[in-house]
């Protein structure tokens, strides 16, 4: 759904040029919600910028959809929804003038543009404010009614840059429900963040940026698939546990013990069959075992893998 | 394109309705309304009572009185606040970011620039609807003819188009939204109050980009053959509105008028619709800056072209406009080739300021050439280099100059000649010495040192000869002092030119003074060979900057790659 080849993004910062974007290659597949991580600076606003047609790159080929964005920006840009970093709205306009500025921008027909822009109000939980002047708005309504023209037209694909800065932690719960939704709706989602936690639960792949290049990129799983030499296990125990530590360590295929709080965590170089013989015999060694699960690779752990320490 | 296409992306326009709602809403919008009605009323009652009441006139003559003060509220609002809207409130949604929710738009950008040009002054079109009724009322019981003032305002909304796209230009230009709307009204201002006056040296064309000849001109002539005591009207006699001399043939003024604003307009949308398609290209590319110094020096010699003709000299040179400056058709003819020379050279500076690369345009060319396995830049690409241009518009400017010449010695009234080939070779390396120097600051130093550069070898000159004539009266030198000001050097170079000419009545031929006993032609080989010198040097410069950019360029990229 979005392809970008060799892509190239240089800006002008004072007498100096800086290369924001460097030689970035990625391919982001229909459906899935890209998670594109890296500290302030890492070149994820200008990505952004390029794959919005807001921004020539320097050079390189930005395919959405199949459309060259530099060749026909206005097919590419039919199918987009953006949404900036700190999303500014007209505040001299109503909520619902808002969004029917762009249903009239995006050529919906004028007998859908009210039943549209009533369903978006809807999705983002703003339907009380709809004759609400938008410069009143709090900084998360006005971030949800951006979101709310971002979905307006129904794109297939949405870029959202930051969608969670200057969010109060509801909001941020609110908005991360929201893109969940969303996503459950077949979109495409590139949504870039400098704050971890906001896309470790609902990114399907992943993009790690650090000064203007991708250091790795790819689906979770498959990235997950590749770091995975051994399964991690983790075991938690009712009551008094320490003790029972050393009976973990000696089992067969266990490694790398980590104390967690409430039990162990192990790397386990066997089968799922060979895990759950483990479990058998450790209950029967009489063990006083409450949880025993494998844990997925997330996207912290990822992160610690490639090195992206600058990433919160 | 049918009327209907044509109208599409004006009617039901989203940026229009945009505009419409966020500015006639609310208190404002009430207050500027109020404050509108009352100025128009109090100018409606002051002028048709002072006359009703004191002058005796009839309320005919009274209502007649009326039209240009409503008139001129309605440029006030039109013209200075609706530009400063579009510049102000372009100028803002850049600085916010609103204006990358409308490039993401599939609007085109015809549909873009038109719904920002009604839209933004949305609150002053209303406003001037408002003063309309008192206008149709003075015009009613006038009985000025409806015709002529229909006539009128096609003129006044296409200079209101003009004014509101250079709006548009600044705004889409600056993040500074109050200096990009002060920018645009001092320009309005500029244009209404400063550059009419070089109409009287001939340049008719700059008092055709404002509504002055046709509302000074056809509007009081209209009021004045309906009520002839309107005569002593403080607008009588501003501006004229004669036929419009434009090479061989005389132009009706409203035709010049659409003519001459038509064509600033194509110019302002070239440039917005380049920077709706890509915010970070220049305002024109390299051809199209060509196309401007060219079809501006096409008008201006338009507008001259009679005045050196024989036909039009008496009506023209011994007329009331130029009779007042006292001086012979000789000085009078230099003065308006320098004129012309320093208007050229004006305009090209824009040209340079506007088309030539910065460094970073440059590294980003090179980058981009180097991927595409390119060896040079494409030639009118943003990257490419501006000194070509600077040669070609120096040769057209010169050219326009030579044929103002060619055509005065033709028409066999004032010179035998065109004047020495190497006077003319001296004033070419003057200009083209001058343009290089200008073009390879820019390019080679940035805007900043251009201007530093400007203010320092340009201006600090002609302050010192200023005060040196004024202290101490020494003519010859000061006028060595103000060589490296470009105006002055050309204005020896035009003066030289002039002064070699052997004119067709003896008592026209140049005295002491203009030769400034002689000094003219050593001051001209001066800064002509030091100008070239100069502007030779810093191109060299400039060719081997070029080359270093392009090998950094080249070799950060390796890098980049090989740390990949």
């Amino acid at each position: 759904m979005i392809e970008t080849r060799d892509v190239r993004v240089d800006y002008r910062d004072g007498a100096k040029t800086v290369t924001a974007v460097s030689d970035l290659s990625l391919e982001i597949g229909r459906g899935e919600v890209y998670g594109l991580i890296g500290p302030n600076g890492a070149g994820k606003t200008s990505t952004i910028k390029v794959l919005a047609t807001l921004m020539l790159p320097t050079y390189g080929d930005v395919r959405i959809d199949g459309i060259d964005v530099a060749q026909d920006p206005r097919s590419a840009r039919s199918i987009l929804g953006y949404m900036p970093d700190l999303a500014p709205v007209y505040k001299n306009l109503k909520c619902w003038e808002f969004l029917d500025l762009y249903a009239g921008a995006f050529s919906l027909p004028r007998s859908e543009r009210k039943r549209r822009v009533a369903e978006c109000l809807e999705l983002v939980n703003l339907t009380e404010k709809r004759d609400t002047m938008a410069g009143t708005l709090s900084r998360g309504m006005t971030q949800r009614l951006v979101l709310a023209k971002t979905v307006l037209t129904d794109p297939k694909v949405m870029l959202l840059d930051e969608p969670a800065s200057g969010l109060d932690p509801i909001a941020r719960r609110d908005l991360r429900d929201l893109l969940r939704k969303l996503a459950d709706r077949g979109k495409t989602i590139l949504v870039s963040s400098h704050i971890l936690t906001e896309l470790s639960e609902f990114c399907t792949s992943i993009g790690i940026m650090e000064k203007g290049r991708l250091k790795l990129s790819g689906r979770i799983e498959d990235i997950a698939a590749r770091m995975e030499q051994k399964r991690r296990y983790v075991i938690e125990f009712l009551g008094e546990w320490r003790s029972h530590v050393a009976r973990v360590e000696s089992s067969d295929g266990v490694s790398s013990v980590e104390l967690n709080g409430r039990g162990v965590e192990f790397d386990f170089g066997g089968s799922e069959a060979d895990a759950t013989a483990l479990l058998k015999q450790l209950v029967i060694d009489g063990l006083p075992i409450s949880a025993f699960f494998e844990r997925r690779v997330g996207v912290e752990d990822i992160l610690l893998h490639v090195g992206a320490k600058e990433v919160s | 394109m049918s009327a209907a296409g044509f109208a599409k992306p004006i009617f039901g326009n989203p940026l229009i309705q945009k505009g419409r709602r966020s500015r006639l809403r609310g208190g404002q919008f009430f207050l500027w309304s109020v404050v509108v009605l009352s100025i128009t009323a109090f100018l409606c009652l002051i002028v048709y009572l002072t006359a009703t009441q004191r002058e005796l006139a009839t309320s005919s003559e009274a209502a007649a009185g009326m039209i240009i003060p409503i008139i001129i509220v309605q440029g006030v609002l039109l013209m200075l606040l609706g530009t400063g809207a579009v510049a102000s409130g372009l100028a803002i949604e850049r600085d916010e970011g609103l204006l990358d929710y409308t490039r993401m738009t599939p609007l085109s950008p015809t549909s873009k620039i038109l719904g920002y040009l009604f839209g933004l002054p949305a609150r002053e079109y209303v406003l001037f609807a408002l003063t309309i009724p008192f206008l149709v009322w003075a015009v009613a019981v006038s009985e000025v003819s409806s015709l002529t003032i229909l006539h009128f305002y096609l003129v006044f909304f296409t200079s209101v188009l003009v004014y509101h796209m250079t709006g548009m230009v600044a705004g889409m230009a600056s993040s500074k939204p109050r200096l990009a709307a002060v920018t645009t009204q001092g320009m309005v201002l500029f244009l209404y109050l400063v550059l009419p006056q070089l109409s009287h040296l001939g340049l008719t064309y700059f008092e055709f980009l404002t509504i002055r000849p046709t509302l000074f001109g056809m509007i009081q002539a209209e009021i004045e053959l309906h009520h002839p005591r309107l005569y002593n009207s403080p607008f009588a006699n501003l501006a004229s509105y004669d036929n419009v001399p434009f090479f061989n043939t005389l132009m009706h003024p409203t035709l010049y008028t659409l003519i001459v604003q038509g064509s600033l307009l194509v110019v302002m949308w070239t440039v917005v619709y380049r920077k709706w398609r890509n915010e970070f290209s220049h305002p024109f590319s390299k051809v199209q800056g060509f196309l401007i110094h060219a079809g501006a020096m096409f008008f201006f010699l338009g507008s001259l072209w009679q005045i050196f003709g024989r036909e039009t000299y008496e009506r023209i040179f011994e007329g009331q406009r130029l009779a007042i400056l006292d001086m012979s058709p000789t000085e009078t003819m230099a003065s308006i080739l320098s004129l012309l020379l320093a208007t050229g050279g004006a305009i090209a500076m824009l040209v340079f300021l506007f088309s030539t690369p910065t460094k970073h345009t440059l590294v980003k060319g090179w980058s981009k050439a180097r991927k595409l396995g390119h060896n040079r830049l494409p030639f009118d690409s943003d990257e490419s280099s501006g000194s070509l241009l600077a040669v070609v518009i120096s040769f057209v400017t010169i050219a326009s100059c030579g044929l103002l010449m060619w055509r005065a010695s033709e028409s066999g009234r004032f010179f035998v000649d065109a004047g020495p080939i190497w006077t003319w070779g001296l004033l070419a390396c003057l200009f083209l010495g001058i343009s290089l120097f200008a073009q390879g600051v820019l390019e080679r130093f940035g805007m900043l040192r251009f201007f530093l550069v400007g203010f320092l070898a340009w201006v600090i000159p002609v302050f010192a000869t200023m005060i040196i004539a004024a202290a101490w009266d020494e003519e010859i030198l000061a006028s060595y002092v103000a060589l490296p000001s470009p105006p002055a050097a050309g204005f020896y170079g035009m003066f030289n030119v002039v002064s070699h000419v052997e004119p067709i009545d003896p008592q026209h031929a140049f005295g002491e003074d203009e030769n400034l006993d002689g000094h003219l032609p050593r001051l001209v080989f001066i800064s002509s060979l030091g100008y070239l010198a100069i502007g030779i040097a810093i191109q060299t410069e400039l060719v081997r900057w070029r080359r270093r950019i392009r090998l950094d360029a080249l070799a950060s990229d390796d890098q980049a790659a090989l740390a990949a």
